[in-house]
């Protein structure tokens, strides 16, 4: 099947804005579905909680439905559901205070079972997944923009309100400690 | 960018929420459309009376109601001054007639002693008649 090219696609989902913005339901429904995936996976990598992810992907869209006028072009679409993803999970998982896998839960989860010297890729994206679970909430919402949405850490701080070492700062400490732990699950892996 | 960061890519990597997601979601969005409906209509009602209200101050209206106003202002001005200038008039007078029943006594009394001094002249004469 032949994929739309990029310009094609901009020029859509700015037809799609307008229209939703003069209150088309099905060019908003189109804008959803366009960016349903981003949303909801930055929650899910974030709460490792589908359901807590979809609920919360649900409020965001809600919220965008009712701010769709402020929004300016496709970019800032995307840059707005970003930044309000990401806060919301930090503001959801300070207000409940998230029970989240404790860092000697995750080595205990993860070193416990014996592994095989060839992990399969499904084994080490659940066990990385798990290790990124553990980080605190800021570190987590910075790494999981900068390896989902392979965003630079300049759009990062802009997204997350962050002077920019902060967030190189958290960067460079959340790999250090990804890695240690790891390294501890599987051992010397190639990392 | 090293394999460890190609692995958190694939962890990490995005991936769609259950089917279904979008019909959920707009039929949320139809629940939020109709309830902001009923709350525009409400605000509408009761923008109605307002407006009502507000209508009495309307340019064409304005105009109107300003002269009315003004009518019964001068109306109620005149009557006013009439009252007071009849109620001056009415203070004067009495005011003058005080005055003038003052006078009356005044003069009564004068009048009372001389005609008690020619009583006693001519009861003198009357008595002593060898002093004329």
């Amino acid at each position: 099947m032949e994929q739309p090219d990029t310009t094609t696609m901009e020029l859509s989902l700015e037809e799609n804005l307008k229209k939703a913005k003069y209150g088309d339901q099905s060019a908003f429904a189109a804008l959803v579905r366009e960016h349903q995936g981003m949303v909801f996976s930055i929650a899910r990598n974030f709460f490792r909680d589908s359901a807590l992810a979809e609920d919360l992907a649900q409020e965001v869209f809600l919220h965008l439905y009712r701010n769709l006028s402020a929004l300016e072009s496709p970019d800032h679409l995307k840059f707005w559901l970003r930044r309000v993803t990401s806060h919301r999970c930090i503001d959801y998982s300070r207000r409940q205070k998230m029970k989240t896998v404790s860092m000697d839960e995750a080595n205990e989860s993860a070193s416990g079972s014996h592994l095989p010297d060839n992990l399969p890729d499904t084994m080490m994206s659940s066990t990385l997944r798990r290790i990124v679970a553990t980080l605190p909430d800021t570190p987590r919402i910075v790494v999981t923009l900068r390896y989902q949405e392979d965003l630079d850490p300049l759009e990062i701080a802009r997204i997350l309100d962050m002077p920019l070492n902060t967030v190189k700062s958290h960067l460079r400490r959340s790999l250090v400690i990804l890695r240690q732990k790891v390294t501890r699950c599987f051992g010397e892996v190639e990392v | 960018m090293s394999r460890f960061d190609d692995e958190l890519k694939v962890a990490l990597r995005s991936e769609e929420p259950s089917a279904g997601f979008t019909e959920r979601l707009m039929a949320r969005v139809d629940d939020l459309q109709s309830t902001r409906q009923q709350n525009n209509q409400k605000i509408r009602e009761k923008r109605s009376v307002l407006r009502m209200i507000l209508e009495l101050f309307n340019p064409g209206q304005v105009s109107w109601a300003m002269a009315s106003a003004l009518a019964g202002l001068m109306v109620f001005s005149a009557f006013g001054v009439i009252r007071y200038r009849e109620n001056q008039r009415l203070m004067l007078e009495a005011a003058q007639g005080e005055a003038a029943k003052e006078q009356l006594i005044f003069a009564m009394k004068i009048a009372s002693e001389k005609l008690n001094v020619a009583q006693k002249r001519v009861q003198a004469t009357v008595d002593h008649p060898s002093v004329r």
